[in-house]
């Protein structure tokens, strides 16, 4: 007999993505710093930070500008508790387990820091080689750290972004910065239909779950998933005729056209002239170019 | 399989926005010609049953489940240029919204999975289907062994991006700067878990709606 725990795990990934959608519309409605700029110049920004942590080497710059995030999501209101579990939880963590076998000479040879295993002599197996000493290096101490520090000041920076504004103004910033406008198009009703998607599993597994007294066993369990995809899709390919007719009702000509103005203020110029100039001077004084 | 920020370099990054742009390309004109006004509902909904479709927990063995990518299923379902798009746009939501995958790894997320996902599951599909009924056994076959193969050259493909990053993404000293372990780690770690299990996940889930669409619309595998 299979158990309903595939039951409850999709349920409970449906109201973790409620959840994140329910965040995100509740720190964006704050009056914080993030929230008052213009979300173009926002898009932009975050971007350029997001490449200029992938070009920074130093674990040291890494975590300079790891804390400016936490500064940034304390000016915009983000209880830090709350921040710091989402960043951490889950891409940082997993990052930081993955990574322990790469600090050892194993993996990154180079100068030894602690010995924490010793054989008689080296083992080969195919093209794999373990020394007779398996140590942590400092070479390898270190390209952990700098690569763990990266991805959570990534993942920091990705994070403020995303509970710092209306999804759908995200979208409307893309449509500004002159992305395609039938792909911000897609992206956004993507993100409707999504949660129109999101329900329709939902009723069908609570209504399942409601009435499971016992498992059946694990291939009629499959049988069943496999019949709900289909009728998911069959839904879609309904649903995607109906807003095609619905939106020629109302004038739809394949033509797209934004609701959205822009007022860009001097403090949003100001902000993208400071990230700007401190990402660059950041990147040159790590490069030795400026001291 | 979804790549984070700061796992892949900058040069890696770019060469994979490069490498999928074009197909984006590809796929818009050839969808453009095809569904005309009606591609941003028909896509838009597509992405969302992309999405979804991963939402769906399968039981496996004991009380462990898994999800299938669902890629090679779009591609039979939607055709192989559109399930490009909708896969695409599904990672994106995924990314921007939701911190799945990184944004500067977009490119290289889209290109593994959407790209080649729903490329080389509809050629294999078509491959092995060939002129079959399109209520035949083998049509269901197909679709499983064009999902388990696809699926690993996904996998393959995304073990050999991050394995290259020590080769090429070092520091002047020689340090790796990003995703630490070599080809001969990387590859097999990602190759085994996908040829094991999820490859079969992904092949079983593939073959079950399959055949559900036989029975009950089969109009919808032509």
């Amino acid at each position: 007999m299979a158990s309903t725990t595939f039951l409850d795990k999709t349920l409970l990934a449906i109201t973790r993505i409620t959840e994140q959608s329910l965040f995100s519309e509740k720190f964006a409605n704050r009056r914080g710093f993030l929230q008052s700029l213009d979300i173009r110049f926002q898009l932009v920004t975050f971007l350029f930070i997001l490449v200029l942590i992938s070009f920074l080497h130093t674990p040291q710059s890494l975590w300079l500008v790891y804390g400016a995030s936490l500064l940034l999501a304390v000016f915009s209101r983000i209880p830090l508790r709350f921040f710091l579990m989402r960043v951490w939880l889950f891409v940082p963590i997993f990052t930081a387990a993955i990574v322990l076998p790469a600090i050892l000479n194993v993996v990154t040879p180079g100068d030894t820091l602690w010995v924490l295993v010793k054989f008689s002599h080296p083992l080969t197996w195919g093209p794999y080689r373990i020394p007779a000493e398996i140590a942590v290096t400092q070479q390898g101490l270190r390209a952990g750290v700098v690569f763990v520090s990266r991805v959570a000041a990534s993942v920091s920076f990705a994070v403020l972004f995303t509970i710092t504004h209306r999804w759908s103004d995200i979208f409307a910033g893309l449509r500004g910065l002159f992305v395609p406008r039938i792909l911000v198009m897609t992206l956004s009703m993507t993100e409707r239909y999504l949660f129109v998607f999101l329900r329709l599993i939902q009723d069908m597994y609570r209504a399942r779950k409601s009435r499971t007294i016992r498992p059946f066993p694990a291939s009629i369990e499959r049988s069943w998933i496999a019949s709900r995809i289909g009728i998911t899709f069959r839904k879609s390919v309904e649903m995607s005729e109906d807003v095609y007719k619905a939106m020629l009702s109302r004038g739809f000509q394949g033509e797209f056209r934004s609701i959205n103005r822009f007022h860009s203020r001097f403090v949003d110029y100001l902000w993208l002239a400071t990230v700007l100039i401190a990402g660059g001077i950041l990147l040159m004084s790590e490069r030795g170019m400026v001291r | 399989m979804h790549i984070p920020d700061g796992y892949l370099g900058p040069a890696t990054y770019a060469a994979m926005y490069a490498v999928t742009i074009p197909f984006w390309a590809v796929a818009s004109w050839k969808l453009n010609r095809t569904l005309k006004a009606k591609q941003a509902p028909y896509l838009a909904i597509g992405a969302a049953f992309a999405f979804v479709i991963m939402m769906f927990n399968i039981p496996i063995i004991g009380g462990t489940t898994g999800h299938a990518t669902g890629a090679t299923l779009i591609a039979i379902l939607l055709g192989p240029w559109a399930a490009v798009i909708a896969v695409s746009a599904a990672l994106i939501i995924q990314a921007l919204l939701f911190g799945d995958g990184g944004i500067t790894a977009i490119g290289a997320n889209c290109f593994n999975m959407a790209v080649v996902g729903a490329l080389v599951g509809y050629g294999v599909y078509r491959l092995i289907a060939a002129r079959s009924e399109v209520t035949s056994r083998r049509r269901v076959a197909a679709g499983a062994i064009a999902a388990y193969v696809s699926l690993n050259v996904s996998a393959l493909l995304t073990g050999i991006e991050l394995g290259l990053q020590p080769m090429f993404e070092q520091s002047p000293s020689g340090r790796p700067l990003y995703a630490p372990f070599p080809l001969s780690v990387a590859v097999p770690a990602l190759a085994l878990e996908h040829l094991l299990l999820f490859g079969i996940v992904e092949a079983a889930i593939t073959a079950l709606v399959i055949r559900y669409i036989q029975k009950n619309d089969p109009d919808m595998l032509k």
